[in-house]
């Protein structure tokens, strides 16, 4: 490999990333706005229902909202180049920082494991569909994934906490801060419910990929040579039409990293997704400012990482980048 | 090649990933004897006693914070830090002697000072409590000081250590009742500075019957029994309030007895009430608090026209709302003050009866025949409660039906709902009122007199405000429930609103827990429960 593609490739890494950067203030910039324009404010939260106008005035002072907007966007700004995200305005008023710190681990391992059954399972039956065209195993196949596509994770969720854990005892009701029990038993019921919409989404686009590919001259090629059926399924047909399927990966697993507010709040897990709506409905503009921007640097990261893996499996974008 | 970069790509972010701190810790084990478990919907809004506002971190607070007087179960104010107290002849002084043996968590006795201290703390403007003024301003120069003007609280003196008096500006009956909220909480002075807000788990150190050992946000606050509470040693050794922001988790979690009490959704009650294994551990509690619908006579003309308000009044079928649609958990409201609250529920109120026929009549007489010639109108309420929407809904379709007018719904989040009712802007909307304390003062003057703080609706009837003002300044409440009684009736007969329902909360209850105390305002400190 000469010098000048692999600068090239670094070159564009950057690009990639300093666009990054004016995505995330961009974020900031409309995700502040919009706290702004809402009716109703931290301070109001604040107070209540019962305060007088006086005590309401004074919260505002308070949290300094008494400063005009522009004025408190660029402090934000400047401290959060500094890394410093601010503080909470409420509760125990802890550091941004630490409350993310705490929370997108565990966001991130549910989505993390939710991606990896959902490729597993939704390449896998994409795969069984696609050699069974129009046959019965296509039809069951589709018809599991459809399901994964309608029924929403609030209907999903409690399913499976009554079949799993109050009919039965294997599976925990909820994410319980003692852990009495082995982690990976917690993390069951939200990974299967975040992963079945990713799974039945991979597993169409597999299908449908995997069709396409072995239509094509060189897998009617092999066949001739004598491949045997699984090696032809495999080597030859997914390695090629897996590379729309890593790009949805990214896609999704972007998704599942911002969390999910339903399966967090229904699990009482405290991942990004709970932490975040609940700063939305109190206004807590530094906690909702920080996770909107952790979430976005996320997906910054992971297309940054498909971008990177895409070339990796298919030689001819390696090419194109010559 | 490429696959091991590959692996090695996901082996690295899988590792920053794993390498967090896990959701475990370091949690005692639950349901243990002695230790009573129940939810916490969200977490704390505040840590800080003085600057509380809702419910459920009041709950919370209350088990580590008391002031000089908090409720008894027959929901009068009795002494808490206050061994006794004793009321000057003018009515405007009185002077609590402390008890001997009340002392902080950290050990030391309260004394006088911190009485006059945590006050003015309370009325610090820097430390900006939400709360303070709308409970405390009674006390001379207490606006003062939370305004600026002045850097003590005038009207409360120290004596001697054991001795603490508060003179405020008028006789007011029910002073000991807003005295019981946890603004007044009395602080030791010596552990944070005055003008900030207490937010770490080790400053909160109170006098009351628990103490807080730890908190993990969404997921659980553990308090532990504090042996030398000046009342005794509570019977509990620790209660544990998990962070439960789902009505199905909580409700399948007490199913499980991984929880020894659940607050019930009102839609779930039926379903219990029919299941043979709970439906003894079902508790029913009246709350001082109403649900009504109001009529802004600043926002929409037709509503300036007392028939058109009469009309609506007479067009809404309650019983159906409430028995009906909604299972009759609650119960209707033909009054203003709630059950529980003296004077309150009377049978006899001069409220508007269901009557169709007579409400399109009375709509014909203002001059707006089946709603010809009304504005356009929308009926507003809060979008995180199915039970506001249901009425909502159903009060809306029963306007429609019943008197031909055109009336259009929408929700609006809590945040949005109430800058807007501040602002005296919203029309028609259907809201709640909870009492501060038990005094149809709280419900009559406080929300419909021209200087109540809650009238945001523009009602304006001098025989109203002049029975208010009169049964305001008596002394003694038995004397002026006859007057608000009156004034109650003037208001129904205005139709300045229509009440809808009382509320009556429902709880689960484990049979482990025995000796829970309820007040109007939901638990007490829980100092006499036991949990097998």
């Amino acid at each position: 490999m000469s010098a000048a593609p692999g600068l090239r490739f670094f070159k564009s890494i950057a690009l990639r990333l300093l666009y990054g950067v004016v995505s995330l203030l961009f974020i900031a910039f409309v995700t502040f706005l919009a706290g702004e324009l809402a009716p109703g404010d931290a301070a109001l939260a604040r107070v209540g229902e019962k305060a007088t106008h006086e005590a309401y005035l004074a919260a505002r002072h308070e949290l300094g909202l008494d400063l005009p907007w522009p004025q408190r966007f660029v402090k934000y700004v400047a401290d959060a180049s500094h890394g410093d995200l601010g503080q909470s305005w409420f509760g125990t008023r802890e550091p941004v920082g630490q409350i993310i710190g705490r929370a997108f681990p565990v966001t991130a391992r549910v989505a993390l494991l939710a991606i990896a059954l959902a490729t597993l399972v939704g390449v896998f039956l994409g795969s069984v569909a696609a050699v069974n065209e129009n046959r019965a195993m296509d039809k069951a196949a589709l018809s599991i994934s459809t399901l994964g596509v309608t029924v929403p994770n609030f209907v999903l969720g409690p399913l499976l906490v009554l079949f799993f854990a109050e009919w039965n005892t294997w599976l925990p009701i909820n994410y319980e801060p003692e852990m009495s029990r082995p982690l990976w038993i917690y993390l069951v019921i939200p990974v299967v419910i975040m992963s079945a919409r990713p799974m039945a989404t991979l597993a169409r686009l597999t299908r449908a990929s995997m069709i396409d590919t072995l239509r094509m001259e060189f897998v009617k090629l092999a066949v001739a040579k004598g491949v045997p059926p699984w090696r032809l399924y495999t080597t030859h047909a997914l390695r090629n039409a897996v590379l729309p399927v890593v790009t949805a990966m990214g896609t999704s697993f972007g998704f599942l990293l911002t969390g999910s507010f339903i399966v967090e709040r229904f699990y009482s897990m405290p991942g990004i997704g709970f932490y975040t709506i609940d700063a939305i409905q109190k206004r807590d503009t530094p906690l909702i400012l920080g996770t909107v921007l952790v979430t976005g640097a996320m997906f910054v990261v992971v297309n940054l990482i498909v971008d990177i893996v895409q070339p990796l499996i298919d030689p001819r974008i390696r090419e194109s980048q010559v | 090649m490429r696959a091991v970069g590959l692996a090695l790509l996901f082996v690295a972010f899988f590792a920053t990933v794993s390498c967090g701190p896990s959701g475990g810790s370091s949690v005692a084990k639950s349901g243990e004897p002695g230790v009573f478990r129940y939810p916490i919907f969200a977490n704390p809004t505040t840590m800080d006693p003085q600057k509380v506002q809702d419910g459920d971190t009041i709950d919370m607070l209350q088990q580590v914070y008391e002031g000089l007087v908090g409720w008894s179960p027959e929901n009068k104010p009795v002494g808490y830090l206050a061994e006794k107290w004793d009321m000057s002849a003018d009515g405007k002084t009185y002077t609590f002697t402390l008890k001997a043996n009340a002392k902080f968590h950290n050990g030391r006795k309260v004394t006088a000072d911190d009485v006059k201290w945590s006050f003015e703390r309370s009325a610090n403007p820097k430390l900006a409590s939400p709360v303070s003024t709308a409970y405390l301003s009674d006390i001379v120069g207490f606006e003062d000081k939370f305004n600026g003007k002045a850097s003590e609280v005038s009207g409360v003196k120290v004596i001697d250590p054991e001795h603490v008096s508060i003179t405020i500006k008028a006789p007011a009956r029910f002073f000991l009742g807003k005295l019981t909220y946890l603004a007044a909480a009395v602080l030791p002075k010596e552990c944070f500075p005055a003008d900030q807000e207490v937010s770490d788990v080790k400053d909160m150190i109170g006098t009351g019957p628990f103490k807080i050992v730890s908190y993990q946000p969404n997921q659980v606050i553990i308090l532990e029994a504090n042996p030398d509470y000046h009342d005794g040693a509570p019977k509990l050794k620790r209660i544990e309030r998990y962070v439960l922001g789902d009505a199905y988790t909580r409700l399948a979690k007490f199913k499980k007895g991984e929880i020894d009490l659940c607050q019930l959704q009102r839609q779930d009650v039926p379903a219990i009430q029919k299941d043979p294994k709970f439906k003894d551990q079902i508790h029913f509690y009246p709350r001082p608090s109403i649900y009504y619908v109001g009529m802004n006579q600043l926002m929409y003309e037709p509503f300036k026209n007392k028939k058109v308000r009469a009309a609506f009044a007479m067009a809404i079928d309650k019983d159906r709302i409430v028995n009906q649609i909604m299972g009759g958990i609650n119960t209707v409201a033909n009054s203003i003050v709630p059950p529980g609250v003296p004077g309150g529920d009377r049978k006899d109120s001069q409220a508007y009866k269901f009557d169709p026929a007579a409400a399109k009549q009375m709509l014909a007489d203002a001059g707006y025949p089946d709603g010809k010639g009304m504005p356009p109108l929308t009926l507003t309420f809060r979008e995180d409660q199915p039970d506001v929407k249901i009425v909502a809904d159903a009060v809306a379709s029963q306007i429609r039906a019943n008197l031909g007018v055109e009336v259009k719904e929408q929700s609006m989040e809590w945040l949005a709902y109430l800058d807007k009712f501040n602002k005296k802007q919203q029309t028609f909307y259907h809201m709640r009122w909870a009492a501060d304390y038990v005094d149809p003062e709280n419900f009559l003057s406080h929300m419909l007199a021209t200087w109540g703080p809650e009238n945001k609706l523009g009602y304006d009837n001098p025989e109203f405000d002049a029975l208010c003002k009169e049964a305001d300044a008596m002394p003694e409440l038995e004397k002026a429930l006859p007057l608000y009684a009156k004034a109650e009736d003037i208001v129904l007969q205005d139709a300045a609103w229509v009440p809808i329902y009382f509320q009556r909360d429902a709880e689960l209850i484990s049979p482990r827990i025995k000796g829970l105390r309820e007040s109007l305002f939901g638990h007490l400190p829980h100092t006499t429960v036991t949990a097998d």
